[in-house]
């Protein structure tokens, strides 16, 4: 077993422990839970030293790092030919960082599940399978894998909103698994019949196998997703292009981008924080790794006839979620909106094709992951105290709370994208990357790079508000004395948590290299491999 | 030393960031355990002394870059760099060597702040982030000190955030520059677009890439047309030109100090800087825009000024005035005049915001004054902060812009420049420059003598003693920067402004000025005129007030020593003689009517001001609020509606469904088996 499987398996066996556990020490199941994640953080931290920067990755499996295959399942379907699905994993540029984002992200959750009362045993068991899925998904090189990976990530998900969440938990977890679910179905169809047109030139059966499906001249003449001479059309459109967009959508949910966007604030405001925690950190990323791992990889094609519909539904959600964050008056569902908002700048660099965007979108992916769960942590910090998450109940908390002012002030600044913290750079070489895209022949138009600036404005308006609103001002508290009693200033468990976050936004800010260099060839490589067909 | 300074520019450069980045990071820790400002002024001192040497070491040396690559996208460096030329390092000297005195001023001005280690923190950070933007070698890394300097004045305009003013304030500021920020971020990625690289030296140099394109026959990009639009926000919100320009007034309600350095001498002044950075990249059609945009705000700023009775708002509106010129400069194609007006501007309001804080603190300690800003309440305070009222004297005519003065040296440069450019309104913006300049001898006359002349309003309170110490600092410091006022820090003869150092900065031709009449005779009409307003105003304000119109000829006559030579008595009492024949004939019958119509007038613009352009800037905002309030309404009803409806829907096909979901096995599989078969046949076919 390679040290990656280790990775991915480290957190089930940790579930499988605390499972067995008797019940009388249930309090340690939370130090079960970090300690499996602790280790599994060591170990990606080794992983993340010893990655070779050089190695594309991409479309070349021989430069994957710690590939692993293993035949899985091998079914002779008779006249259908094989079955041929692999356990098939490895890590290029765009996989790492999310990897280790992942891992820090749920360590961020399971410190901030501390105070968890309600049958822990059930609850960290599910983070623990949760954990497992989330890193798999990322390093699936297999698209049967992958499928299988985003079903399970699912399942713990539902329950973990639906049994530990807020009053309406039900409705918000239901409405988001059958959003996600929605997605996937189709996806399914399509991972299906990709299945029947890709041939694994090796062995001549069909497979499930991403990079083949990212060659040409592995498809079928005439199958139903050939590469070439493909005039197969459904509902009027070329099949390919349908394939893209259906898996779009797919992932576009998980984003989310506007219009599929409905179920996030539900979500977040009905889950608990650790479980917003993880959303917002990393079930939003797998839409944006999604799109460009498999729409990218496998239809690169059809790319130049959509860029403009992508470019246009990342643009909408920045402005449509701006608006939409600027308009609330509960701190959570603010938080929520301003997710879309910037995630929308990661299908905007996406849609650039151009190596600046799309570095420009992983970054603002890995800068958003630990903002946003900073920002959620922030807002579970404040409804721990008070359980009101009104904005206008609130006003001069900075002369009462001067310590968790600050942190709250870095935090908000750094999420509208002031320089030295991480957003920037993401934001602004979104914005540079869909500007240079119209000059290489990218259907992506000047506005829509200049809307996405207006974006950065925007940003400003609903994060300032906010903090003005609460923290600026005379002390003015609705819940008067009870809440001037129970709003106490930060605690050393919630600095533990929210001081990496700010010195990780901070050194991404300061020294983007380090993430920059991590996917530089990746990218350059993804960019080149769309160019060429 | 000048070798020395050269062969360690490394090291010089590490002090430099060093000095201004350890104090902040020192306050930032600290936190209130921090109260002295010792660690700020050493740095500050530090910083005046290692710039102004490096200017000087560095003045014929040819044009430097240091600089390492920070990251690199698909094998584009992005660097790290400095860009050590005659215009960083001066812009570098002007930010430290003013604010140097403004570090000494505010140990006197906020000795008794609660949050005084913010303050230096906020400070040493802001001078931190100037001296960035100003060196930086590449636009990235001048986008990045631009969005820092916002981020500084916004912390210092809301320093008092209990204020909900100051609050209020600070947000307004902080959303109209990041506007510009907006337009400086679009400028540079259609930069990038154009010649894939943002290094300043390698697209604007004199053998650049964007000579090199406008040479060529090939038409222009239009990602340029869009890179001089972004650029102009830039300038717009940060210089604070009409109409981005409702932030700078509010500013005020930032500390004295930090108005004096921030929002009059330097960060308000760098959207000039980048327009003269990046001024061969303007067409001369642009350039018409920018010199259009340039006039009216310092026209607008003139008159809004007129109406003001906050003497620091007062100032202020002259500082979005002042702007303007600059700005105007840059449009007639004279950016050295734009620059040397920067340079000049930066002294003289400078120092009149620190003797107006002086003042402040004067009313503020010494008088009941309701309002210790207000001029109304001013009076006579000639007697009682004489060395306020020297500093404010020669500032101010600095600012009027009278021979021998600084300000006169640039101002007679940027309306030259403006006669001598071929814009195609012709005469019509140097005239209202012209015109300009003459309210601003009113406003800023009214101001003087309403606050210095006549007779106090309230009585002077006794204050223990020890208690003036912080304003014997704030009278004394600002004394240090009167040789800015001057033309002799400039120019050798007091009107040879092109002789001046300034002019030899910038490597760009300015335009050829016509050695004809107007040359002559514009500069004569200004002084006179600005000469006759003074005396105007001073008749209208100090005498008109106290109620003695007609002995003023004579009060004015007694106040001469009788001792003094005979000829100079007769001149004196003839000027006097006839200056009261004036009075009464000419200035009440003309000046002083002209004024109350001015007074009118500037009240109507001031209505314009406060609800067409702010008016436009909050119609934006509840624009902004109504539109994210409907867009809230759709998603909620419309979008989330579509999907509760499909879940309905949903719902109902279900129920439909439902007698199928019998619970019999025996059906499940029999389903199952269909839909089995279904799929057999179809790729059976396919095949």
């Amino acid at each position: 077993m390679g040290i990656l499987s280790l990775i991915i398996f480290l957190p089930l066996l940790g579930a499988l422990i605390i499972l067995l556990t008797p019940r009388k020490f249930q309090n340690y199941y939370k130090h079960i839970a970090l300690v499996f994640t602790l280790g599994q953080l060591t170990l990606g931290g080794w992983l993340y030293l010893n990655f070779d920067q050089t190695l594309p990755g991409i479309n070349k499996l021989s430069s994957f790092q710690w590939l692993e295959k293993l035949q899985w399942i091998r079914l002779d379907l008779a006249g259908l030919g094989q079955l041929e699905i692999d356990y098939l994993i490895g890590l290029d540029g765009l996989s790492m960082p999310m990897v280790l984002l992942s891992i820090l992200i749920m360590l961020m959750a399971t410190v901030s599940s501390w105070n968890t009362r309600k049958s822990t045993k059930a609850y960290f068991t599910l983070l623990l399978i949760l954990n497992t899925a989330v890193i798999g998904l990322f390093s699936a090189l297999d698209f049967f894998l992958f499928y299988i990976f985003y079903e399970v990530m699912l399942l713990p998900l539902y329950f973990l909103i639906g049994i530990w969440g807020g009053e309406r938990r039900e409705y918000a977890a239901i409405k988001f698994f059958l959003y996600t679910l929605f997605g996937s179905v189709f996806m399914l169809l399509i991972i299906v019949g990709l299945y029947f047109s890709v041939i694994n030139p090796e062995t001549g059966a069909h497979t499930f196998n991403m990079l083949h499906m990212m060659d040409p001249l592995n498809y079928v003449e005439h199958s139903f997703f050939a590469f070439y001479n493909n005039d197969i059309t459904l509902l009027g459109l070329p099949i390919r292009t349908v394939g893209f967009l259906v898996l779009f959508i797919a992932f576009a949910i998980k984003v989310p981008t506007f219009p599929l966007h409905t179920w996030l604030p539900d979500a977040h405001v009905e889950a608990p924080t650790p479980i917003s925690i993880i959303l917002a950190g990393i079930l939003l990323k797998v839409g944006g790794y999604g799109i460009l791992r498999v729409c990218y990889g496998i239809f690169p094609d059809v790319i130049p006839q959509v860029s403009y519909y992508i470019g246009l539904i990342g643009v909408i959600s920045i402005l449509y979620g701006a608006l939409l964050a600027i308009a609330q008056t509960h701190l959570k569902r603010m938080v929520a909106y301003a997710s879309v908002s910037h995630m929308g700048f990661v299908i905007l660099g996406i849609a650039s094709v151009t190596a600046e965007g799309i570095s420009g979108a992983i970054f603002q992916m890995v800068s958003h992951g630990f903002l946003s769960a900073g920002l959620f942590f922030i807002v579970g910090m404040i409804s721990d105290r008070t359980g009101d998450l009104n904005i206008y109940h609130y006003r001069g908390l900075a002369s009462k709370l001067p310590r968790t002012a600050v942190y709250v002030g870095l935090l908000f600044f750094a999420s509208l994208g002031m320089p030295g913290f991480s957003a920037f750079i993401g934001e602004a070489f979104v914005v540079i990357g869909s500007f240079n895209a119209s000059e290489l022949d990218i259907d992506l138009p000047k506005w829509m790079a200049a809307a996405g600036a207006l974006g950065i404005l925007m940003s400003a308006i609903y994060f300032l508000w906010t903090y003005q609103r609460m923290y600026f001002g005379g002390l003015k508290l609705k819940g008067g004395k009870d809440w001037e009693m129970a709003l106490t200033e930060i605690t050393t468990r919630e600095q533990v948590v929210l001081l990496p976050i700010i010195a990780l936004a901070l050194i991404l800010g300061i020294l983007p290299g380090i993430l920059l260099d991590t996917i530089n060839s990746s990218v350059s490589q993804l960019v080149t491999y769309i160019f060429s067909l | 030393m000048t070798t020395l300074m050269q062969q360690n520019i490394l090291v010089v450069l590490l002090l430099l960031f060093g000095s201004s980045l350890v104090p902040s990071v020192y306050y930032f820790l600290m936190g209130r355990k921090a109260k002295s400002g010792t660690l700020a002024l050493t740095a500050s001192s530090l910083n005046a002394a290692l710039s102004v040497l490096l200017l000087i070491s560095f003045w014929g040396a040819p044009e430097l870059t240091i600089q390492g690559t920070w990251f690199t996208i698909a094998n584009r460096p992005f660097n790290i760099g400095f860009l050590i030329n005659k215009l960083s390092l001066s812009m570098l000297s002007l930010v430290h060597v003013i604010a140097l005195p403004v570090f000494i001023y505010s140990v006197g001005y906020m000795a008794k702040d609660g949050r005084i280690h913010r303050y230096w923190l906020y400070l040493s950070f802001f001078c931190f982030s100037m001296m960035g933007l100003v060196l930086s070698s590449n636009l990235l890394m001048t986008y990045i000190f631009w969005e820092f300097v916002g981020i500084t004045s916004f912390l210092l305009i809301g320093f008092w955030y209990k204020k909900s003013a100051a609050a209020k304030a600070s947000k307004k500021a902080f959303l109209i520059n990041r506007i510009g920020d907006v337009g400086l971020l679009v400028g540079l990625a259609s930069l990038y677009s154009v010649f894939g690289t943002l290094e300043i030296q390698e697209i604007f140099g004199s053998s650049g890439l964007l000579s090199d394109l406008q040479q060529s026959t090939e038409g222009l990009p239009t990602a340029l047309t869009w890179a001089s639009f972004g650029f102009l926000i830039a300038a717009m919100a940060k210089s604070a030109q009409f109409p981005l320009h409702v932030w700078l007034p509010d500013a005020m309600q930032g500390p004295t100090a930090v108005s004096s350095l921030i929002h009059a001498a330097t960060m308000v002044a760098a959207g000039v800087f980048l327009l003269c950075l990046t001024f061969p990249l303007y067409s001369i059609g642009f350039l018409e825009i920018v010199a259009l945009v340039g006039t009216a705000t310092a026209f607008i700023g003139a008159y809004s000024a007129l109406q003001e009775n906050n003497i620091k708002k007062i100032l202020a509106y002259s500082t979005v005035s002042q702007l303007g010129y600059m700005v105007a400069a840059v449009g007639f194609g004279a950016p050295s005049a734009a620059l040397l007006h920067l340079f000049t501007h930066a002294f003289f309001k400078c120092m009149l915001f620190l003797g107006a804080g002086a003042t402040i603190k004067y009313m503020n300690e010494h008088t009941q004054a309701k309002d210790p800003q207000d001029i109304r309440e001013m009076g006579g305070l000639k007697n009682k902060i004489p060395l306020v009222f020297v500093l404010m004297v020669v500032a101010s005519f600095a600012l009027i812009g009278l021979p021998l003065t600084s300000g006169y040296l640039s101002k007679e440069a940027i309306i030259l420049s403006g006669l001598a450019s071929g814009n195609s309104l012709g005469l019509l913006l140097p005239s209202l420059l012209i015109i300009t300049s003459l309210i601003t001898a009113y406003y800023v006359a009214r101001l003087f003598f309403m606050t210095f002349f006549g007779t106090s309003r309230h009585e002077s309170l006794t204050v223990p003693a020890g208690g003036n110490s912080s304003l014997r600092i704030m009278s004394l410091t600002p004394c240090t920067l009167i040789l800015g006022c001057l033309f002799i820090l400039f120019s050798k003869s007091p009107g040879g402004f092109e002789n001046s150092w300034v002019y030899t900065i910038l490597p760009y031709q300015s335009a050829d000025l016509k050695a004809g009449l107007s040359q002559v005779l514009v500069p004569i009409l200004m002084v006179a005129g600005s000469l006759l307003i003074l005396l105007a105003t001073y008749y209208y304000i100090v005498v008109n007030r106290a109620g003695k119109v007609n002995t003023i000829a004579a009060s004015t006559f007694n106040k001469v020593k009788p001792s003094g030579p005979s000829l100079w008595k007769t001149l004196v009492r003839n000027t006097c003689q006839a200056a009261s024949w004036l009075e009464a004939h000419l200035i009440d019958g003309i000046l002083v009517y002209g004024a109350t119509g001015l007074f009118k007038t500037a009240k109507g613009v001031k209505w314009i001001e406060t609800h067409l352009i702010d008016g436009i800037t909050r119609l934006i905002a509840s624009f902004t609020l109504i539109a994210s309030k409907t867009a809230n309404w759709a998603d909620i009803h419309i979008v989330d509606g579509i999907v509760n409806g499909t879940g309905r829907i949903a719902k109902q096909t279900g129920n439909t469904f439902r007698s199928q979901q019998n619970g019999k096995l025996q059906h499940y599989l029999s389903l199952v088996l269909f839909f089995l078969l279904f799929g057999l046949i179809y790729f059976i076919l396919k095949r």
